[in-house]
């Protein structure tokens, strides 16, 4: 069997065992154990629980690329030009530590409680980690990389095609690993206000209605949704870098 | 004409002048070993010839134009090899090729079967060991057939068998195609075996330097090793009499 497989299939198992363990151990209504939500899970399925699905999942991609399309360059260019990095350094580095979820108030005052507000959150919360990411990992290419290209008479534009992209494309993708578990966090944050559609909604209406069972079915997918985004950063790290392996 | 005339070359790194009105001709079809300690700006004087260094004044001409690498090919083969982790040793060997936008080498195929690098063209450079990598390095640098070939002491990550095995297969390809070298080395030894020419390096580049023509080079069937010590013993002691001893 893979290895992948095999400790994706013993990470399962060993969360459904502590979960199950709890259960019994606690004895509460409100801690269902896994074989409850597991026989119930068919009929979820089967529900319009795939529109709350969807929605949670567009808006987390879209928060991602978007985060990624705009933070990679503005990352590439603090880099290029050690000026503009001396200027906006210190910016970057007061803005960085600042609860970006207590904005989520001012997002929505300013563009109101639809989906820019909750894509925008994603965004304002992601980029400033892809920045940093990116332009600390351009200013960690070894020198002596460029030195064969400038030798050859290599523009701008084939230092970026030949070194700088595939160089900072493994750490980028390592950043993006631990943003997708961020971007998970806000987009439940987010889905719980101004909207009926999305997992977050989904969970605390759950909640409310103290429909236990499909709570904890909802907080599985949302988490499958996330696993799904993690195991697709891993395949095309492995597509492309092969190198690493 | 020289191959490469080098005239009035000033560097500096900040406040510090590594070479100053430092003056330089160099051959068609030569090897000319540059020889000196560590910090004598031989390595600068190979990166600013190449274009990585700008140079604060002076001019390097190369076959009688400003030296220009987007132009002229130029080989450059730094010390560590300088391959891209991140591509195969065949996107590696291709890469000069894909960047000046010209067709591969007639002669690729042959570079390639003569350094042995077919089995590894589907590697990368992390999967080689020194030896290989410093082959596909001199395959690489030869691919464009360069005017100019720049080495900056190429051997010197090398264990001893491998590092003469890879000058001797450096000669092979220079015999072959006759191409105008610069190579740096701090190896006294090494010069005498490689170079046609020597040049002793001033510990402060701030003169012109002393060029040896190296009696032994290619002179198969008379030379000794007693031949080869005597010409180090030479230059050792040149290089002590005029301050420009080396670290060896």
């Amino acid at each position: 069997m893979n290895k992948r497989l095999q400790t994706i299939l013993f990470g399962f198992l060993a969360f459904n065992l502590l979960w199950w363990l709890l259960a019994v151990f606690i004895q509460s209504d409100a801690l269902v154990s896994p074989l409850t939500v597991y026989k119930a899970m068919g009929s979820i399925l089967q529900s319009n629980i795939w529109e709350h699905i969807t929605a949670s999942f567009v808006r987390v991609v879209e928060g991602i690329l978007l985060a990624v399309l705009t933070g990679v360059p503005a990352g590439l260019l603090l880099a290029d030009y050690p000026k503009i990095n001396k200027i906006c350094s210190p910016l970057l580095y007061f803005i960085y530590p600042v609860p970006k979820l207590a904005l989520l108030p001012v997002v929505m005052l300013l563009l109101g409680i639809g989906e820019s507000a909750k894509i925008v959150m994603i965004v304002l919360i992601l980029v400033f980690q892809i920045i940093v990411a990116a332009r600390d990992a351009v200013l960690h290419i070894p020198h002596e990389d460029f030195h064969v290209l400038i030798s050859l008479g290599a523009g701008k534009k084939q230092m970026l095609r030949w070194i700088i992209l595939p160089a900072i494309l493994p750490e980028m993708l390592t950043s993006l690993r631990v943003t997708v578990g961020t971007a998970i966090s806000v987009l439940f944050f987010t889905e719980t206000f101004g909207t009926d559609k999305g997992m977050g909604f989904y969970i605390v209406d759950a909640w409310m209605r103290l429909a236990y069972t499909q709570m904890y079915a909802a907080i599985l997918l949302l988490s499958l949704i996330g696993f799904i985004l993690f195991f697709t950063i891993d395949i095309i790290e492995e597509k492309i870098c092969k190198w690493k392996y | 004409m020289p191959q490469l005339t080098v005239r009035n070359l000033n560097v500096s790194y900040g406040e510090t002048a590594v070479l100053k009105n430092f003056n330089l001709d160099v051959e068609a079809g030569s090897i000319y070993c540059l020889l000196g300690t560590s910090g004598c700006g031989k390595s600068t004087l190979l990166k600013t010839i190449c274009g990585i260094i700008k140079p604060k004044g002076g001019e390097i001409l190369l076959k009688n134009k400003p030296v220009n690498p987007a132009e002229q090919s130029i080989g450059y083969i730094p010390q560590h090899y300088g391959l891209l982790d991140w591509l195969t040793v065949k996107a590696n060997l291709f890469l000069g090729a894909k960047i000046r936008k010209v067709p591969v080498s007639k002669n690729a195929e042959n570079i390639i079967e003569q350094l042995e690098l077919k089995p590894l063209l589907k590697r990368y450079p992390k999967e080689l060991s020194g030896g290989q990598q410093q082959r596909v390095a001199l395959a690489r640098a030869w691919m464009l057939q360069p005017e100019l070939m720049l080495m900056d002491e190429p051997f010197s990550s090398l264990d001893t068998f491998t590092a003469e095995r890879s000058r001797d297969l450096f000669l092979y390809l220079w015999k072959a195609y006759k191409t105008t070298t610069l190579f740096v080395t701090h190896n006294i030894r090494e010069a005498v075996h490689t170079g046609n020419y020597i040049v002793l390096l001033p510990k402060q580049a701030i003169e012109t330097p002393e060029i040896f023509k190296n009696p032994l080079f290619q002179a198969n069937a008379d030379r000794t090793p007693r031949d080869f010590y005597d010409l180090e013993q030479t230059i050792s002691q040149r290089m002590q009499e005029t301050g420009r001893d080396t670290d060896e």
